[in-house]
């Protein structure tokens, strides 16, 4: 079970990351007219740099823990798909949104809470743990010093963390926008 | 459409800007073999009057290392000692008139032995004769007089085997190298023949070629003469002083790398990456590209049958078949990621089904946010084509958001799957790649899925356009 510590660990962080990160850039992306370029940028490097993301975990592994390295690695690739998804074509204003905006409430507000809502930012976000878990995987077979890797503590471990931690983000994410429990 | 015109031309200066910052990355980050020029930009690129200069120096020194690099450099140390031999002692003069003497072999002037034996003092002779020798031969130590002489060789029409080559000696190797060319018939793999031929005897007897090579084996030691020119050429370089601002780019790292791609791209050299992505792809390739089909097809196929069937049942049904789904999902990524050994069917079938789930995971959580319970309710009273039409109005501009992300996501389920324990696949190279500090593939990989995701975003929001001004008309 210890080796699945560092895994949930990262993954813990990713999903945080990806979510907190994946909105700033989705609103500055809303916001501010350049940065609707930056962020096709952000997803190009994204992809360059996605099978290879192993590069900045060895570059913050020398500053931060390997944990925090993968998990900031996977959370900050996740978060740039997150920023796509805000500011794409999405569903009409809600009534209550429509409402909120009428009574003078800020709309980089509003896209903020309507981001957060959007059902492929979450799910998004939980593919972070995934990306956690191929880093971890090839991180283990490059830096023989990091260990065996998570795939030590066996299938059915790694399967049960894997599962409360896509539904441990389901449930905080929830809780945070205040909707009924789906997972 | 001028916007996207914009985004088209800005692929490349941006990828340019990509480039440089990942070989920067790699360079960095990874061990290093060979790499000894600095990255970007060169303060004091190599030149053979510098090497000549530390070759003398080392004479003086009386290192061992000495005359290999004496002998390395040829003409080009000739051309700079010679004029200074008497600022030297007379014990450095006779080392240095001693080192010369294998340069003299080479270039096939020694004195016949008749003349030799009634030579009183050898070192006054070869005084005499290196100083002749520059004065007399320093016109033909020019660029003009060299592309004669490498003309004169490659038609050959006197049949002179190339004497007059042997003594231009390595002044005549940049010229060598850059006359290999492109190498497509048999008369070109003659021409390479003839110049690998002269290029061996001066560096390395190992470039030379048989008699009557193919294309193919031409292009071959071409590619590496080519490569070893790239290390060696900056030591045989001549340059005025403005060719030393040109010199302090070329002379670098990360031109060479853009050399060797350019040269590679255009036909000029084989490649090692080449076959290795043969296999790569070979292997995962075929993963990586069912991987992403099924997340583009599978994978909104799979979000429209479950979205169409949740809107016509209850509610809590709904959010089973949704919670198998992910069940599914981790249970397919365990068994890729545990199981070590899979027939090649069985890891094509799980690589589309874990992409295509994978993918209506999205979709279907981006579909879930678009129908309030208003719409539910209206659509689950509805026919399941009716239903389906909604759906798809709903999930189409979901899935061009989702094109230029899904192939770095599609790339995780070749990652993942061990590849029958076979030293090939994706997999594979990426981890060698690393362990061995090899930026080349590492680059190739990088910018060939870099440009992927570019150019399918470009066509992604083009399509995007179109669903934007289509829900701006039903407003």
């Amino acid at each position: 079970m210890m080796a699945l510590l560092p895994l949930i660990i990262s993954s813990v962080l990713a999903l945080v990351s990806a979510q907190a990160l994946g909105l700033v850039f989705g609103l500055l992306a809303i916001r501010i007219y350049w940065f609707g370029h930056l962020s096709n940028l952000l997803t190009e490097v994204r992809g360059s740099l996605g099978c290879t993301a192993l590069c900045f975990v060895a570059l913050a592994a020398q500053m931060v823990s390997p944990e925090l390295a993968i998990g900031l690695a996977a959370g900050t690739s996740q978060a740039i798909a997150i920023a796509r998804w805000m500011t794409r074509p999405g569903a009409d204003w809600a009534p209550e949104e429509l409402g909120a905006l009428a009574m003078g409430q800020s709309s980089a507000h509003l896209a903020l809470v309507r981001g957060y809502r959007r059902g492929a930012v979450r799910a998004t976000a939980s593919l972070s743990i995934l990306h956690c878990l191929i880093l971890w995987i090839l991180a283990a077979e490059v830096f023989p010093n990091l260990g065996p890797g998570p795939l030590a503590a066996g299938p059915w471990a790694l399967s049960g963390v894997l599962a409360l931690l896509f539904v441990g983000n389901e449930l905080l994410v929830a809780l945070l926008s205040n909707r009924r429990v789906r997972p | 459409m001028l916007d996207f015109i914009r985004r088209i031309l800005w692929l490349t200066p941006k990828f340019f800007a990509v480039a440089v910052a990942l070989f920067a990355l790699y360079a960095q980050l990874l061990p290093k073999d060979d790499r000894r020029l600095p990255l970007f930009l060169n303060s004091s690129p190599g030149s053979a009057s510098a090497a000549s200069a530390r070759a003398l120096d080392l004479l003086v020194q009386d290192k061992p290392e000495a005359r290999a690099e004496i002998e390395r450099l040829g003409a080009f140390f000739v051309l700079y000692a010679i004029p200074r031999q008497s600022t030297l002692d007379l014990e450095t003069r006779a080392r240095l008139l001693e080192a010369l003497r294998p340069i003299r072999e080479r270039m096939g002037l020694l004195p016949s032995a008749e003349r030799a034996s009634r030579l009183r003092d050898e070192t006054s002779e070869d005084t005499l004769f290196w100083t002749r020798f520059v004065e007399e031969r320093s016109l033909d130590f020019t660029a003009q007089a060299r592309a004669r002489t490498i003309k004169r060789l490659l038609t050959d029409r006197l049949h002179l085997k190339g004497d007059d080559l042997r003594v231009l000696d390595t002044y005549a190797l940049p010229a060598l190298v850059d006359a290999l060319g492109t190498v497509k018939s048999t008369a070109d793999a003659e021409r390479v023949r003839k110049l690998a031929a002269a290029i061996a005897r001066l560096v390395d007897p190992s470039f030379a070629l048989h008699d009557q090579p193919t294309p193919d084996e031409a292009r071959e030691t071409a590619s590496r003469i080519r490569a070893y020119w790239d290390r060696a050429g900056p030591d045989f370089a001549e340059h005025a002083p403005l060719d030393r601002v040109y010199q302090s780019i070329t002379q670098t790292e990360f031109l060479i790398w853009a050399s060797r791609v350019g040269r590679w791209i255009i036909g000029m050299d084989q490649s090692r990456l080449a076959e290795r992505a043969r296999l790569d792809g070979a292997q995962s390739g075929r993963l990586y590209l069912t991987s992403v089909l099924s997340a583009i097809v599978l994978g909104p196929l799979l979000a429209l049958a479950l979205t169409v069937r949740a809107l016509g049942r209850a509610e809590r049904r709904r959010s089973l078949t949704r919670r198998l789904a992910l069940v599914a999902i981790l249970a397919l990524m365990l068994g890729a990621v545990a199981t070590s050994r899979l027939t090649p069917a069985l890891e094509v079938s799980l690589a589309a089904t874990l992409a295509g789930l994978t993918s209506a995971f999205v979709l279907d959580r981006e579909l879930r946010e678009r129908f309030d319970f208003r719409m539910t309710r209206v659509l689950s009273r509805r026919r399941p084509l009716a239903r389906a039409v909604a759906v798809v109005n709903n999930m189409a501009p979901g899935i061009p958001t989702l094109l230029p992300l899904v192939l770095l996501e599609a790339l995780v389920i070749p990652l993942c799957l061990p590849g029958q324990g076979q030293p090939t696949g994706f997999r594979h190279s990426l981890v060698s790649a690393f362990r061995s500090g090899d930026v080349e593939y590492l680059m190739l990989l990088s910018l060939s899925l870099g440009l992927a995701t570019a150019l399918l975003q470009i066509a992604a929001d083009a399509l995007l356009n179109v669903f934007r001004r289509r829900l701006g008309e039903l407003r």
